[in-house]
């Protein structure tokens, strides 16, 4: 288990406890959302979204574009205001405060760094208006850029940067105030890949450095595996659930999740009867032996996940391996992904699983040639069908 | 086969005579020690200047074209900010026409505005006076305002604004210490080329005027008698305060923006 795993992850619903009133206890979660609304015109952003962060987390909320999560990052923020549902951050109700009175600070995907100012008085820019000494501002924006690891610029001016120096005096900037809470929308998106690497582990870096809460909207699930402590994961303006990156991987609560976070060979089915502890599951691929959870339905139609990764292909006559399930089909076509090889396997006329493989795994097989798709009990996740309630 | 660039510096070479050849003229004879308006040079001679900038008439002409010009530009400044500022924070579309709405007088002949104006002031008893001119002025430099603030606004990032009120700053402040230093110089080149437009302007200032002349009508009434060297000599300093106004605002605005 990871270095965050034993944290406890505070629940997604959990409504009476989000009352605004209470002054900035010590308790209180870092931002309360509770059931918060939006809409524009007859477009439903937000249909009813309830949060709670904890303090010194680093939360993403990650879904497809559309799903409303800038939109309640910009509620946070003050950006935007809720049609319903109240704000709380630190246990103070924000709903009424414009943003210079939220001590939230963003970093905008565009990061809207003023173009006509040097970095130094960008970083300063708060400072300025906070009506900081000048010789603490110095010290403060050199911290910052210490912190984001960036000295020698301060007399640039902030067009002369690149994307990734801009990115750092955008987070500079937005951390030199001493935030309760950074928000994040997408701003690693402009990036190319491996700055964007780069980037992942540093705001990880700083975050874990200064213990700020940090929010980050994304919709790369990489992005949001690497980073977190906690996943939010939304669709359609809803929660659709959150957890750490190990559960919301492990254990998706429904189909989108599944798909969404990772990649998911999803088999439709019926769920129809027990052996001994193990449900079964009837599919055009055949009977699949699973391990029932708390989101496997009692019976009727069902979709069985099997992650990849938990796919193993024997050839037949080969000695039966533990797995619970082996469906005999085609070797269709090997892609070699330099680390990893990816066979895709017909095991059905229009079933086809795709097996992740270690290189040694993949030794030997060919496309053409019949195997065995074996996986365990343990490996398959059922899930309601689509539009059934989680 | 090569042709002799011969011809192609004839042709350029007429075409800019043609052009200029009439500025070059007037110019020249505003120097002229003579009392014709025309050849021969006899000599050069500031004293048509010293002329317009003592004899009473022009001097009224100078300062009613002055006052008119700064009123008339700051007026459409201030008003003509204002509705950019407004027209960016609008639904795009809706921006798109209204946008086009306000560049409409741009295209209104003067001479419809001009006896449009004329005959509504005389139809609610306003007094034709300098006050009449600025009003005609105003509709026709608020247009150039709004597209030259407008296009400097559509190229900025205005989530500059959000952040700017997320790291502490109110409303007004995040206007005066980050919008305000951005669209400078688009407000400055607005009142510039409000300021030249206003002192060419003729037809509208004809009409309205109500015996309060600016500088082009007073020229206008002078010719009647034929033009004098006085005539060139105004008609200079109006060249001249038109070009450099216009050089100025060039300069602080490419024209590549208000293009676009």
């Amino acid at each position: 288990m990871g270095p965050h795993s034993g944290r406890v992850n505070t629940v997604v619903e959990e409504r009476e406890t989000a009352a605004g009133s209470i002054p900035a206890a010590a308790g209180a979660p870092a931002i309360a959302i509770d059931d918060v609304r939006k809409s524009f015109g007859s477009y439903s952003a937000l249909a009813g979204c309830s949060l709670h962060v904890e303090r010194g987390q680093f939360i993403s909320l990650l879904g497809p574009s559309g799903c409303g999560k800038t939109t309640l990052l910009r509620i946070i923020g003050g950006f935007e205001t809720q049609d319903a549902g109240t704000v709380a951050i630190n246990g103070e109700t924000v709903d009424a405060l414009p943003p210079n009175k939220r001590n939230v600070n963003t970093v905008f995907q565009s990061y809207a760094l003023f173009p006509h100012k040097s970095v130094f008085d960008n970083i300063a820019f708060p400072l300025a208006i906070a009506r900081v000494p000048k010789r603490e501002r110095a010290e403060r924006v050199r911290e910052m850029l210490e912190l984001v690891r960036l000295s020698g610029v301060e007399e640039r001016k902030a067009t002369q940067l690149s994307g990734g120096q801009s990115q750092r005096v955008a987070l500079a900037r937005a951390l030199v105030g001493r935030p309760e809470v950074l928000l994040l929308d997408e701003p690693l998106a402009a990036l190319d890949l491996k700055l964007r690497k780069t980037m992942q582990l540093e705001l990880r870096r700083i975050q874990e450095q200064l213990g700020t809460t940090f929010v980050f909207v994304t919709h790369d699930q990489e992005e949001a595996l690497t980073m977190s402590d906690r996943i939010v994961l939304m669709n359609g303006g809803r929660i659709v659930q959150g957890g750490s990156p190990r559960e919301v991987y492990d254990q998706p609560a429904n189909v989108f999740v599944s798909d969404f976070v990772g990649e998911a060979n999803l088999l439709d089915g019926v769920v129809d009867g027990h052996v001994g502890a193990l449900a079964t599951v009837t599919t055009e691929a055949g009977v699949l032996h699973v391990a029932p959870g708390a989101t496997t339905p009692a019976a009727g139609p069902a979709i069985v996940s099997i992650r990849p990764e938990r796919i193993a292909l024997q050839r037949p006559g080969q000695a039966a391996g533990e797995a619970e399930n082996g469906l005999p089909g085609t070797v269709e076509r090997i892609v070699f992904l330099g680390n990893l090889v990816r066979a895709h396997v017909r095991v059905a006329e229009e079933v086809v699983l795709t097996a992740e493989l270690s290189r040694a795994e993949a030794d030997g097989i060919a496309e053409g040639e019949r195997v065995l798709a074996c996986f365990g009990a343990a490996a398959t996740r059922v899930l309601p069908p689509d539009g059934a309630p989680a | 086969m090569r042709r002799p660039p011969i011809l192609a510096w004839l042709f350029v070479g007429a075409l800019l005579t043609f052009l200029f050849a009439p500025v070059v003229c007037v110019v020249l004879f505003s120097f002229n020690d003579s009392a014709a308006a025309g050849p021969p040079i006899k000599g050069l001679t500031l004293s048509w200047y010293r002329e317009i900038f003592t004899n009473v008439e022009y001097t009224d002409a100078l300062r009613n074209s002055l006052q008119v010009a700064l009123i008339s530009a700051s007026c459409s400044v201030v008003a003509g900010t204002a509705a950019a500022l407004a027209l960016v924070r609008l639904p795009r579309r809706i921006t798109a026409v209204l946008a086009g709405f306000f560049v409409v007088p741009m295209v209104v002949p003067a001479l419809f505005i001009g006896v449009a104006l004329l005959s509504f002031f005389t139809r609610i008893g306003f007094e034709l006076s300098l006050q009449a001119v600025i009003v005609g002025h105003i509709i026709v430099t608020l247009p150039l305002v709004i597209a030259l603030i407008g296009a400097r606004l559509q190229n900025l990032d205005l989530s500059m604004l959000e952040a700017a009120r997320d790291l502490g700053a109110s409303g007004p402040q995040a206007f005066a210490r980050v919008l305000l230093p951005l669209i400078a110089p688009a407000i400055v080149s607005a009142a510039l080329l409000s300021i030249a437009t206003s002192a060419d302007e003729f037809i509208i200032s004809l009409f309205v005027n109500g015996g309060d002349q600016t500088v082009p009508v007073v020229i206008f009434g002078g010719l009647r008698t034929g033009v004098t060297p006085a005539i060139n000599a105004l008609a200079s300093t109006i060249l001249a305060a038109t070009v450099l106004a216009t050089l100025i605002a060039g300069r602080l605005v490419s024209l590549r923006d208000v293009a676009r």
